[in-house]
């Protein structure tokens, strides 16, 4: 994979973890209280699941 | 008290003294003087009973309470303890920038912070937002995200947003890793995506919540725009005489002057 193209996998993957945890947070706005769980979230959207989606592969 | 401010503006103060500061003191730093204060201002249910402030603004910026957690002396004496116990000047004066950029941002609403404890308890103040913390958590997010705190925290996701470069994995590499070896230590148990991911968490955290309660205030819910200074006027803010570094002085002298 060219570097241009990770890079825009990279701004792809935390803009949907953004929206994410946006639309989760106007419904249930608790989850906005705990950057824990903030930084969590991003942990686990722009990190680990996509290793995990790799390593199935 | 401001919503996403301490999120974001470690990463402003990184931008300008780049190899400076080590990134995790100043963040930190900048949570500081609320880390173990503001579930009691709030308060929280546990097994059936209330635990609050009874005067929560008393508590969180008063003394007696935990308002010296908000003066610039609290910093000191922390960045000096952190001084000794780790001989690592960077930690220290980073701690040191992030918690004096809390106690200064505090100063927005209209409670004001104790800048100068323990020479003095007096509160200083700009009165640009009301403190709304006594009327809980829900009510003081609504009224902070009507008023000018939310353009203040605005001003630094647009700032951050200009200066996009701090995020980037090659201004991390070349500027946030060297200078800190928690990084390092870090990197015996994590791969950088991740460790980057850390390191734009807090940035994350603040803009996104920023939006959240912005959307959550005036369209999941319908509190009211008010903009005026000092304002929501529609919440009861609290403001125990603070000096108001900005009000017009109310002398003899200025008086007669038609001041």
């Amino acid at each position: 994979m060219t570097s241009v193209a990770s890079g825009s996998r990279t701004v792809a993957l935390y803009l949907v973890a953004a929206a994410a945890y946006i639309t989760l947070g106007v419904f249930f706005p608790r989850v906005l209280l705990s950057w824990v769980e903030g930084a969590g979230f991003l942990l686990l959207t722009v990190w680990l699941l996509p290793t995990i989606v790799r390593w199935r592969r | 008290m401001s919503w996403a401010a301490h999120d974001l503006e470690p990463y402003a103060i990184q931008r300008h003294l780049g190899r400076r500061v080590a990134m995790i003191p100043l963040l930190i730093g900048s949570y500081a003087p609320d880390l173990a204060t503001k579930w009691f201002v709030y308060g929280i249910d546990l097994f059936g009973i209330e635990l609050k402030a009874d005067d929560p603004a008393q508590f969180h910026r008063g003394w007696p309470g935990a308002g010296f957690t908000h003066s610039l002396a609290f910093g000191v004496v922390v960045a000096l303890a952190i001084l000794l116990l780790s001989r690592r000047r960077i930690w220290a004066f980073s701690f040191l920038l992030g918690q004096w950029a809390h106690a200064l941002t505090d100063m927005g609403d209209t409670v004001g912070t104790m800048l100068f404890f323990p020479f003095t308890t007096e509160r200083f103040s700009v009165d640009a937002w009301a403190y709304a913390g006594q009327t809980g958590r829900w009510t003081d997010a609504g009224a902070y995200f009507s008023g000018l705190g939310f353009v203040w925290d605005g001003v630094w996701v647009v700032y951050g947003a200009v200066n996009w470069r701090v995020l980037t994995r090659g201004y991390f590499q070349s500027t946030v890793l060297p200078v800190d070896p928690i990084w390092g230590w870090g990197a015996r148990f994590l791969p950088e995506t991740a460790l980057l991911a850390l390191y734009r968490a807090s940035f994350f955290y603040g803009t996104t919540r920023w939006i959240a309660w912005l959307v959550w205030a005036h369209v999941a819910n319908s509190f009211e725009f008010d903009l005026s200074w000092g304002g929501p006027d529609w919440v009861p803010a609290l403001g125990v005489l603070p000096v108001r570094l900005f009000a017009p002085c109310s002398c003899p002298a200025c008086r007669c002057g038609g001041g």
